[in-house]
């Protein structure tokens, strides 16, 4: 026997001791992990330094939340099923499941979720850098070593079974090289057994790395996510009716064609261009009805034969709208306005206006009252004292106001005409003009004179009263206002 | 102790990493909200910035048939490879009104363009990665987690991806006056794998 063999038969020994004992303690570790919930744990960021660093293997135990305390270090998958190792700030527990605030000791703030947990994996102890040995033997090449050790332990396990066939001497001290001793001795047929063994082995040990490489898992490994938002305003336009009520004569105008010019502020970029709709007319037949734009404003133009008939002395509206070029459907509110035309075809068209006038009451007002006291009320209210009704008005234009009284006694409706006739069919009563004041501070009062008695009648006079005021100015604008009350 | 039994013994070596991959033992360890990191720092922008409130992709007065488009480039400022998932809808007061009538489009790697007369911005050029009519949740997968961009390389890799927004020509007269906002978001994640 020779020298190297000796040499190589101590090296196997030592291996084999070696490996017998990493292989009893990888065992032991895997039997406590499935049987009494301890959990190796590999850090792969520093969050917890310098407590515990990248690369430190951690060992943890599983354990219920009610054992855990501030203080702890725990693992814990988050909501994302991403896995989470720090130190507990708070631990608030609800039945058997505890709200824990994490921090990494290495972070400046705690963890932004907090985690509701039933139990959690309490670190132990952990041992510097051994993560990155468990991960690279967790690796491919890990992998691939494995699947060489597994080979050549079939191997060993092969060769010293087929000797022990072939001899019946100790195989211990048997030469596995060469099969010095037992060699010669054997059968043809024993040799054959013992070459196909041989392949079998040498066929693992190449193909089970490689089985190995093809199974491996592949490292994903958790990470954090950055979220990065982004917004942007998505607003739809409002388009604007056709601003302004400028209106302009066409000057000087001749007998056969008068007319007026109304002019608004054009849009301007980056507002969206806009398109006006054909103008609307009343009263007339015109000769141009157009809008055009002239430089920053829309002018619409609006020309009539003041020579017909038909055409004079009338009051005519005109109306229009804007929509998005190109997007007819979009329009906007409507714009009027109004102008008269000339009595003669030698008479300019006047420009009006469009704003109806404001009408509001004084006396009555809507608060129920018995008769006498409506009486007093009114009398007190109105600078008039014969008064059975007034209030106010306002416009720019010379305004006339009608009105109408009708009341409801034990279900009998009357409309008050100097007397309180039967004359409302159908609820409708004649209207009656009311007088005016002159105007004082901008301000107007109407009002009706009649006998209060007669109108609230101290007997049967009990019942509800309905006042209705119309307003009409100059230009046909009209505001109507109905009063509600109740006589006791 | 025999040869054969110290032999198999030693196999016991491949039980802990065989654990890897069907019992989930080696577990990672990630920090959170602004940690200190020593493994390496993630850090998406977008457009230079952490949060991206844009007037360029924005319409404030918009009409029927208008676009909008913004080349919003992705920034991998920190030191690891990011790839990145996009969800995105529309929130605020007439979002539910607004949202069947907005088209988003993104091109990868498309240019902002102007089209027509008016200020009708478009995405050109690149690949179009997406396009459908925008949702009320904001969680609506644009580049799905399963299929994220990149890896956008650190430190200083970019991805231009190029958004428009169309305002439906056939939308009703009733969305005057609506209003909405879109909300992107560009969600990073580090890519170790």
């Amino acid at each position: 026997m020779s020298r190297d063999d000796s040499r190589v038969r101590a090296l196997r020994e030592v291996l084999l001791t070696v490996g017998a004992a990493l292989g009893t303690t990888c065992i032991a570790v895997a039997l406590a992990s499935t049987f009494f919930g301890v959990t190796p744990l590999v850090f792969r960021s520093g969050s917890m330094a310098p407590a515990v660093q990248t690369g430190d293997l951690g060992i943890a135990h599983h354990v219920p939340a009610g054992e855990l305390r501030a203080g702890d270090i725990v693992s814990v998958d988050n909501s994302r099923g991403v896995r989470v190792t720090h130190r507990v700030v708070s631990s608030k527990l609800i039945g058997n499941s505890a709200t824990l605030v994490l921090k990494g000791d290495a972070n400046e703030t705690a963890d932004i979720e907090p985690y509701v947990v039933t139990s959690a994996d309490r670190l132990m102890f952990s041992i510097p850098k051994a993560g990155y040995v468990v991960t690279f033997m967790s690796g491919p090449i890990g992998i691939f070593f494995g699947g060489l050790l597994v080979g050549a332990v079939i191997l060993l396990l092969l060769n010293s079974r087929s000797r022990r066939n072939g001899d019946a001497a100790d195989d211990s001290t048997g030469d596995p090289t060469t099969g010095a001793r037992g060699g010669r001795r054997k059968a043809p047929g024993r040799r054959r057994a013992e070459r196909t063994t041989t392949v079998v082995g040498m066929a693992a040990v190449l193909t089970l790395p490689l089985a190995g490489l093809a199974a491996g898992p592949v490292g994903t490994l958790a990470a954090w996510n950055d979220p990065v938002p982004v917004t942007s305003a998505a607003d739809a336009y409002t388009v604007p009716a056709p601003n302004g009520d400028t209106c302009t004569l066409i000057t000087p105008g001749t007998n056969s064609v008068r007319g007026v010019k109304l002019t608004w502020p054009a849009t301007v970029a980056p507002l969206p261009p806009l398109s006006y709709t054909t103008p609307t007319f009343t009263n007339i037949t015109p000769v141009t009805n157009a809008v055009a734009t002239s430089g920053t404003e829309q002018v619409l133009t609006q020309t009539y034969n003041p020579g017909t008939v038909a055409n004079q002395n009338k009051i005519v509206t005109v109306t229009d709208r804007a929509f998005p070029t190109g997007v007819a459907a979009w329009l906007s509110p409507i714009t009027s306005w109004k102008y008269r035309t000339g009595g003669t075809s030698a008479t300019q068209p006047v420009c009006g206006e469009v704003d109806p006038p404001t009408v509001a009451f004084v006396g009555p007002d809507s608060t129920s009252r018995t008769v006498a006291a409506e009486k007093t009320f009114i009398t007190s209210a109105c600078t008039t004292n014969t008064v059975i009704a007034c209030g106010t008005y306002l416009d720019a234009n010379t305004v006339t106001v009608d009105y109408t009284l009708r009341r409801v006694v034990s279900g009998v409706t009357r409309c008050w005409a100097g007397s309180w006739t039967n004359s409302a069919v159908g609820g409708a009563c004649t209207a009656f003009q009311a007088a005016a004041t002159a105007p004082s501070g901008g301000q107007t009062t109407w009002y009706e004179t009649a006998s209060q008695s007669t109108v609230y009648a101290a007997s049967g006079g009990a019942g509800v009263y309905t006042l209705t005021v119309r307003a009409t100015d100059s230009w046909a604008n009209v505001t109507t206002q109905v009063l509600t009350f109740t006589l006791t | 102790m025999s040869v054969r039994l110290r032999a198999v013994l030693s196999l016991g070596i491949l039980v802990a990493p065989a654990g890897v991959g069907t019992m989930a033992f080696w577990t990672d360890n990630v920090a959170i909200s602004g940690a200190t990191y020593t493994a390496g720092t993630l850090n998406l922008k977008v457009n230079s910035n952490d949060a991206y409130a844009t007037t360029t992709l924005a319409m404030a007065t918009m009409v029927p048939g208008n676009t909008s488009a913004e080349v919003l480039t992705v920034q991998n400022v920190g030191n690891v490879p990011i790839k990145y998932s996009l969800q995105g809808g529309l929130t605020g007061t007439d979002a539910a009104a607004l949202a069947p009538d907005l088209t988003l489009t993104v091109r990868a790697g498309g240019t902002r363009t102007i089209t027509g007369t008016g200020p009708s911005y478009t995405c050109t050029g690149g690949t179009q990665i997406y396009n459908a009519v925008l949702t009320t949740t904001t969680t609506t997968d644009i580049i799905t987690a399963a299929a994220k961009r990149g890896p956008v390389a650190a430190t200083s890799g970019t991805d231009a991806l190029c958004f428009q927004v169309t305002f439906s020509a056939t939308a009703a007269t009733t969305q005057q006056g609506k209003t909405a906002s879109a909300t992107f978001t560009f969600v990073g994640t580090s890519d170790l794998s």
